[in-house]
């Protein structure tokens, strides 16, 4: 009677060698029924003339470009609000100064 | 249509010789490539682009009339770009595997799963060609397409090193035999420590 281990390695032998052997007789795979015109279609799409500027149409620079405008946006809002606060800030000093009679070109502000 | 006159009339733009080149060689093509990714939606779209490639390629085109080893050429490539693609998405799985030794990733880990089903192959087959094709998922590349062109393709050892050839490295038959020896060398201890495995369990 065999040892266990040699009758392993043998049962081990034969598995790898039927796995090796798998593939014999193996018949070629086919792609879909329509893969000519697909591939047709592709190339066309490839070849066709690309409209002009179709740059700007894509995902990245339109997002580049939203952001830029959005970005213009708030900051033209905060410039505005400054200047608001700054014209605000001097017609309440005048009005002070009117009120109190002091001399507007003696008032710090 | 001989392979010259198929030429000629690829370069002519002609749609009658790129009709019978896609009807000649889809399968050949996609056989190949469906083998490598070992996925039917990933090998369509990578087989697709062979054609296209072939296509807008043809006037650069200067294999001595081999075109048969052209079209594998560009079909290799093209799967193994796709397959590495592929892998590269899966590198959070690379790194888990980086922490864990071989033996304890065992052989069906997520880089290289047992669950390639080839739809070609015999019934009383499938299973172990699913163990089969992971170990070949494991193979250098040059391993991977020699034997695929050899076992799937059934190409001969002069066929495989004029596809191999192409790649502009000179190599010779014996190189191409040496490759599918060592490919098979590699392949028997995958498999053996595969179902030592599962002996052991």
């Amino acid at each position: 009677m065999k040892p266990r281990k040699q009758v392993d390695d043998q049962r081990v032998a034969d598995e790898v060698n039927q796995t090796l052997r798998s593939l014999d007789g193996l018949e070629r795979a086919a792609p879909s029924p329509f893969f000519l015109t697909r591939v047709q279609a592709r190339i066309s799409q490839r070849t066709a003339p690309q409209p002009l500027m179709a740059w700007v149409f894509r995902p990245a620079w339109l997002v580049t470009s939203l952001g830029f405008i959005l970005l213009l946006n708030v900051s033209g809002f905060v410039y505005i609000q400054q200047r608001l606060s700054q014209h605000e800030q001097e017609q309440h000093t005048k009005q002070f100064a009117t009120e109190w009679g002091f001399d507007m070109n003696g008032l710090d502000w | 249509m001989d392979v010259q006159q198929l030429i000629t009339g690829l370069r002519a733009g002609n749609q009658g010789a790129f009709r019978q080149l896609v009807e000649t060689y889809q399968s050949r093509v996609y056989n190949t490539v469906l083998s490598i990714v070992r996925q039917p939606e990933e090998a369509e779209d990578v087989a697709q682009e062979v054609f296209v490639q072939v296509f807008e390629s043809i006037q650069t085109f200067g294999g001595d009339g081999k075109l048969t080893a052209w079209i594998y050429r560009i079909a290799t490539t093209k799967a193994l770009e796709a397959y590495r693609k592929r892998h590269a998405r899966k590198r959070w799985a690379f790194l888990t595997s980086l922490f864990t030794a071989d033996e304890e990733a065992g052989f069906d880990d997520r880089l290289h799963p047992v669950d390639f089903s080839h739809p070609g192959v015999k019934l009383e087959n499938k299973e172990r060609a699913a163990v089969l094709f992971a170990a070949i998922d494991r193979l250098p590349d040059k391993q991977k397409i020699a034997f695929t062109l050899h076992h799937v393709e059934g190409l001969s050892y002069q066929e495989i090193t004029d596809v191999m050839q192409l790649g502009g490295t000179p190599l010779s038959l014996s190189a191409v035999e040496s490759v599918l020896h060592r490919a098979k060398l590699n392949l028997r201890k995958q498999l053996t420590m595969y179902y030592r495995q599962d002996i052991d369990f």
